[in-house]
């Protein structure tokens, strides 16, 4: 006997989960070429729909931009409030303000703000280097 | 600058062996790692990110994967485990799922585009109404088509628990998707 006139009969075991994968796959094939108004039907088809969904990081990729690019944008707008802020401040005193007193002093002391500045240029430029490398090889992953 | 980089962190060697383990996860598989993870924490991003991650231990795991016995499996384990963690972690209002149901069939009129939206709607909420691990476990048999005893490695679940689970997850989708057809049968 042809499994197509226990249609029912194979139903009826879907529903009840006693049905082996390849009587699913049966099931599954016959709605989908029958394409009637059926539950089981309705359902396979649900199913099918289902199963095409794709991983697709690029969209992610896209929205990660954005996120970023918000992000962005209020930490530079809060940089900008902050600067605002701290440039309305009224300077204390002269007291606080050090004069080097002869021009090798002064130099001195603008050699090793540099020096300090240079520091810190220093390992952010690291920093940056081993960011774009988990980067690189998260991109490789993919 | 992608290959210089590159070059820092691995030798030839190891970056071949690398691409062998890689190529191993098909695009079929990412598909249903990530369908698998989607429907555990119910949100398109999250679900990318855990891909991302699994595929990141796949690479940190290379040596002992080969000791593996069924290297899909233990993906969608994996996917299982990260996909439970970040629902656990992640506080934040998760955009649903239900707003990525796109039907695409041409062939259908739009009262038949409509109605099948409903349906698939009904079909999401009763599976909302499922407890986490039959929502797995129809997911898993019935979308990604494994086997009970792949189920059972995928969960930790036996199969008999497996099979009691999906029987009950089905009997509440038939009754759901029956009550909406004599509604609409008057």
């Amino acid at each position: 006997m042809n499994w197509k006139d226990n249609i029912e009969d194979l139903q009826e075991k879907f529903w009840n989960g006693d049905t082996t994968l390849e009587e699913e796959k049966l099931l599954r094939s016959y709605h989908l070429e029958q394409d009637e108004d059926d539950v089981t039907a309705h359902y396979f088809n649900f199913l099918t729909d289902e199963a095409n969904i794709s991983f697709n990081p690029k969209k992610k990729a896209k929205t990660l931009r954005m996120r970023a690019r918000t992000i962005s944008s209020i930490a530079a707008s809060f940089a900008i409030l902050v600067t605002a802020f701290l440039l309305m401040q009224p300077r204390n005193s002269k007291a606080e303000v050090y004069l080097a007193q002869s021009p090798e002093e002064a130099l001195e002391i603008t050699q090793n703000a540099l020096a300090i500045i240079g520091d810190k240029v220093n390992r952010s430029n690291d920093l940056i280097f081993d960011n774009l490398n988990e980067y690189n090889k998260i991109n490789f992953i993919k | 600058m992608f290959f210089c980089n590159i070059n820092i962190f691995v030798n030839v060697n190891r970056l071949n062996s690398v691409f062998n383990m890689l190529n191993a996860v098909t695009t079929s598989l990412k598909n249903k790692l990530f369908r698998y993870a989607l429907q555990i924490v119910q949100n398109r991003m999250e679900a990318e990110d855990v891909v991302q991650e699994v595929l990141v231990k796949v690479w940190k795991k290379e040596k002992d994967l080969k000791g593996i016995e069924n290297f899909e499996a233990w993906c969608m384990t994996v996917t299982r485990n990260l996909a439970l963690d970040k629902l656990r972690k992640v506080k934040r209002t998760l955009e649903p799922v239900e707003n990525h149901i796109q039907i695409v069939d041409n062939a259908l009129d739009p009262y038949q585009r409509t109605r099948q939206k409903e349906i698939y709607n009904i079909i999401k909420e009763t599976m909302k109404l499922l407890s986490d691990d039959q929502k797995q476990v129809i997911h898993l048999r019935d979308i990604e088509g494994y086997a009970y005893k792949e189920i059972a490695e995928i969960t930790g679940f036996s199969v008999d628990k497996i099979k009691v689970y999906l029987h009950r997850a089905r009997i509440n989708l038939r009754k759901a998707l029956t009550k909406y057809k004599h509604e609409l049968e008057g």
